[in-house]
This record gives structure tokens, sequence and C-alpha cells, in this order.
């Protein structure tokens, strides 16, 4: 099984407050949809000419946070997509978790596309993480934590609780 | 929004706290010109608005003073600094008073002797160690906060990120080497993330993480006297060139040790003759006494014949950023010229503060030749250095040899002296 792109550009494009239309993916797996009034081909194309069309800050003018952030996009559609699948889930996580590690952000310092991608894609498989896989995967849970306290990142998804995490940490309060 | 005028020395990493959070409120917080520390904060009318005498100090726009960086830094910040709420808030002083009372004192105590701020007196060994664990104890505290937690306080940028990464600029810049640092991962990884702030770059540029911990200088040796004085002098006495002389060796590789063997490059200076003039006993001389004897005995014993003066000088003093790194390019050079001490001695000095200063010294060595073209391993300095030789006969060189010597005078440019380095 595979992500429905669907979703997760729906959600994207609702908080960079850009309307979409007619998002479809045909039989040999290309996704199209309409952003304004140009038809756009391909999940990536689709994402960046979101980002032109909204104007917004998570997109960047540095050419290498660019190629950084097209590479996360890249590792989102085609990697973590699959992670609906148990086999794969572990693997997406301790890249993710080794990552995130020494970094507060996937690229660069501050909140890009790169990450709220990431979190609509992974926003399921968190919330059904089991608090042990939520402490194991300490580095995502803080990361994913901070993305949705965001209102506007998180939309009407559920808040995933990662309370039980701080009993471990030596100060115990949440907030 | 607050509007003012900051007091304060230059690179005042207290000030910085309240100009952070004036970039992120977008406060209008001016930095007043020709502030001159001791100076303006001890002059009347500043003591008649501010009675501490202490900066940072803030003066609003519309008459309102204040003093202490975070009182400063709350006043000029914005809702998000603040916290969103009361329980915010207190959890925000919570983390500053944290920084305050456990993060800066050790850090203090650490950082200040290193960068000679303070002098490293008798007890300070000690004192140093405790800091070194006292900040180690406050680092894994905030370590595992911050596994946690991205930010302090709120999953957002607040105050307490700004204290505490202020509070921890310097011994980041100086002192907290990758060693020492690893083990605290989430912190090194929030202060990364907060120094790359284009707020907070807009104040403190851009920051280096240490490579290599400074050590503070050494403390004990004989000719007490004499250590004593340079210790004025300069934070870093030249007890420690002798210390670090064994390290080139020990990193020989295979192809220095073949050369090393090789009978012909033992000692270049062998092949000269002896001469009159004794090296060791004149260097003996002036570690364990004043330059009032030493530089008398120099010239009495001193062997024109056989020896030679020499003015090095420096050629890209423009490159010269960082008093301590320049000292850095001393030692380093020393040590590179370790093989050469035998039949050397010099007295390198550096002119002025950073960004503005000058290296030149007097050398001595066997020999009527510039020595340096006597080995390949002492060729990898020299040519970034202008060679003068000196006529020993004359004032000019007897006024110059003894400036260097007793480390007074300045450059040629009129450059205050700094610091010296002996070679010996």
């Amino acid at each position: 099984m595979v992500l429905n792109p669907q979703r997760y550009l729906t959600q994207l494009a609702t908080f960079l407050n850009v309307p979409v239309k007619n998002i479809k993916v045909n039989e040999t797996l290309i996704c199209t949809c309409t952003v304004g009034n140009n038809t756009v081909k391909g999940i990536i194309n689709i994402i960046i000419s979101l980002l032109m069309e909204s104007k917004s800050s998570l997109w960047s003018t540095d050419p290498l946070e660019k190629a950084e952030i097209q590479q996360w996009l890249e590792y989102g559609i085609v990697y973590a997509v699959h992670i609906d699948e148990s086999q794969n889930l572990k693997g997406i996580l301790s890249d993710l978790n080794d990552i995130l590690a020494i970094k507060t952000y996937l690229v660069s310092y501050k909140l890009t596309v790169a990450d709220v991608l990431l979190y609509y894609i992974l926003l399921n498989a968190v919330a059904s993480m089991s608090y042990l896989d939520k402490q194991k995967y300490m580095n995502v849970s803080r990361w994913f934590d901070n993305l949705q306290q965001e209102s506007c990142v998180r939309q009407n998804n559920q808040i995933v609780d990662f309370s039980t995490n701080y009993l471990t940490s030596s100060t115990q309060s949440k907030y | 929004m607050a509007a003012g005028t900051l007091y304060t020395y230059p690179d005042n990493f207290r000030a910085a706290k309240a100009l952070i959070a004036a970039q992120y409120a977008k406060a209008n917080v001016k930095v007043a010109p020709n502030f001159v520390f001791g100076e303006t904060n001890k002059s009347k009318e500043f003591l008649k608005k501010f009675p501490g005498g202490k900066v940072p100090a803030f003066e609003s726009n519309d008459g309102k003073y204040l003093q202490d960086s975070n009182a400063i830094a709350y006043f000029v910040a914005n809702e998000q600094l603040r916290g969103r709420n009361e329980y915010d808030t207190a959890q925000i002083l919570q983390w500053i008073g944290f920084a305050e009372g456990e993060v800066l004192p050790a850090a203090c105590a650490w950082v200040f002797p290193v960068l000679g701020i303070i002098k490293n007196s008798a007890g300070a060994q000690e004192a140093f160690q405790r800091a070194k664990d006292d900040l180690r104890v406050a680092l894994t505290v905030l370590n595992s906060h911050l596994l946690t937690h991205t930010y302090l306080v709120g999953e957002r940028i607040t105050l307490a990120d700004i204290v505490m990464a202020c509070n921890l600029l310097n011994p980041y810049k100086y002192t907290l080497e990758p060693d020492y640092r690893k083990p605290f991962a989430n912190v090194n990884r929030w202060f990364t993330t907060l120094i790359n702030q284009p707020e907070v770059k807009a104040v403190l540029g851009d920051v280096v993480l240490c490579s290599a911990a400074l050590s503070a200088p050494p403390q004990e040796g004989k000719g007490k006297k004499k250590e004593e004085k340079k210790e004025k002098k300069q934070p870093q006495p030249k007890k420690e060139t002798p210390k670090k002389e064994k390290e080139p060796e020990e990193e020989l590789d295979a192809a220095d040790a073949a050369l090393a063997a090789e009978p012909k490059s033992r000692d270049p200076f062998d092949l000269m003759p002896k001469g009159t003039f004794n090296m060791d006993d004149f260097k003996r001389c002036y570690s364990n006494e004043d330059e009032s004897k030493s530089i008398p005995y120099f010239w009495e014993k001193f062997d024109p014949e056989n020896y030679s003066i020499w003015y090095g000088e420096y050629k890209y003093p423009e490159e010269l950023s960082k008093v301590f790194m320049s000292c850095n390019l001393i030692t380093g050079m020393f040590q590179r010229l370790d093989k050469m001490r035998k039949h050397a001695f010099a007295s390198v000095c550096l002119f002025g503060e950073d960004n503005n200063s000058t290296i030149s010294g007097i050398w001595v060595w066997r020999g009527q030749d510039l020595a340096f073209p006597l080995s390949p391993d002492w060729q990898i300095d020299y040519e970034s250095y202008n060679w003068k030789k000196l006529d020993p006969n004359t004032d000019e060189t007897k006024k110059l040899v003894g400036d260097y010597f007793s480390w007074t005078g300045t450059d040629k440019d009129g450059r205050k002296f700094n610091q010296g380095k002996i070679f010996k």
C-alpha cells in the first residue's frame, strides 16, 4: 500500500492557503492537479508550484537549501509514503531519528516545507505508535511534537500525545 | 513597543540578550555610540540614571531606565518571547534563573581565566576544575530537557532560550571542545539552531564553535619572581612553550623519522664554530634574573663573530584578528622550530589589540646568515616574515634588543605591547 497523495497534498495546500482542484492519480501512477489556472504533473512539481503560488517562507532562496528540501520531498514521496507497511516503519523512523538527533528541523535551522510534508505523511503512523516506540524514536517524537504545536500546521488533525515520554526526562513538566 | 538606547561595550554577551529580543520584537533599540567602558558608565550623568553604574543599561525614548540584561530583554521583547500564558512566563523565569544561577557562574569561572580576563591565581586550578564539573552538571540537566523539547519552553523560541544561549556563548566559542560537548547532543542541536536564527545572527554574527579548548595558563615553575612579573604582562606565561615541546616529536611519521635518522640533518648548527657565547647560560640568566641584569649580561657575553641578531616582522598584520589566535601563530612557529632551540633565542611580541595588531621579534642564533634555510623543518613559517640583520654595535640595536627582551615599548606605528613569547 502506498499513501494516497490526495490527502497530504490537500492538507499542504490548505496550510499554504492555495486552492487546488482535481488531484488525480492516473493508471500509470502519475499525479496531476490544478494549481491556479495551470495543470501540474508530478507530486514534487505540484508541491513546488504550491510554494510559488503562496510565496511561502517554507521554501528557500538559497540554492543548496532548495536542493536539500527537494531531496527530502523526494524521500517523503518515495520512501516515507510506504510507512503504512509495517516492515518499512522501523527503517524510516530510525533514519529520521538519527538525522534529527543533531538537527531541530530537517533542512537548515528553520521550518521548511520538508518538515511540513513529512508531518502530513507520517501523521497516521506516528499517531498509532506505541509509547515504547515513541520513546525509542525520541528525536522523531520531539520534532513531531514541535510541528503539531503550530495550529496552522496541525489543522484539524488530532494532537498526538507524547506525555509519557516526559516521565523519563528529568524535568517532568510539559509546556 | 519599547524603543530606546542601550549602553554597553561591544561584544557583550549580556547586551546581546536585549538586542536579540529587540530583533524578534522589531523594537527600535540602538546601541549608544561613543560609549567608553569605565568612563561613560562612571560619569555623574550616567550614575544619576543608573546608580549601579553597570552595563548593559537601557534608557527608553520616553525616559524609562532599566538595568540588568534580562530585565531589559523582557522589556523590549514581544509576547511570543515573554510566554503566551502565566505558566509559560513562569517557566521562562525558571530557566532564566537556571541560566544565571547554575550555568553562568561555572561558565565564567572556566572562560575568564582562559581569556585572561581574570588572573590565574593560586586557588584557580581547583576552581577551574570545579567550574568544569559544575557546567557538566548544568548541561546534563539541559540535555535531558532538550531531548524531549525542541526549545526550553512551549515549543517556541522564548527569552529563556535567548538568555541561556547567550550565557553559553563564550563557553561554546572558547572552551567546550568537541570531546567535552559530545555527550550533550541535544544541547548542541538546540544551540546551533538558535545561533542560526536570522534574528540571533543579526546580533551575534557567525558563531564558530570551539574546535580545541584553550587552556588556562599554567601556574607553576621556578624563578618565582620572574614568573609573577610576567604574569601581569601576559595571560600565557612562557612556561607553556617548553611543555608543548614534546608534541611534534611524537607526531613524526615514517618519512620524518627517516629524515631525522640521517646524521646530516641532526643539527645544522653543529657545523659552525662554537664561539664564546654560551646560549644555555644566557637563557638561564634570562629566566631567573630581572631584565636589568640579564640584558647587560647578554651584551657582555655576546659573541658577534659567531652569532648574529635579527629582526623579524610578520608580513601580513592585516590578517591578524583575535589576540589569542595571533599568539597561537607565534607559539606554533616556535614548536615547528623546535630543533633550532638549542642554538637560538628569540623574544617575539604582539603589539596592539584584536583586529589591529602586528607581530615582530628579535632573534639571536649561531652563524651569520639566516638560519632557516639550513633545515627543511624550519622553513614553514619564516617566509611569512621580513628578516633584517641588525648590527650589534649600534645604539639602535641595543635599544631594540632591550625593548623586546624586557617586553616594553611599541611597534613602529606606536601600537602598545600586548603579549610576548620567548623562544628558548
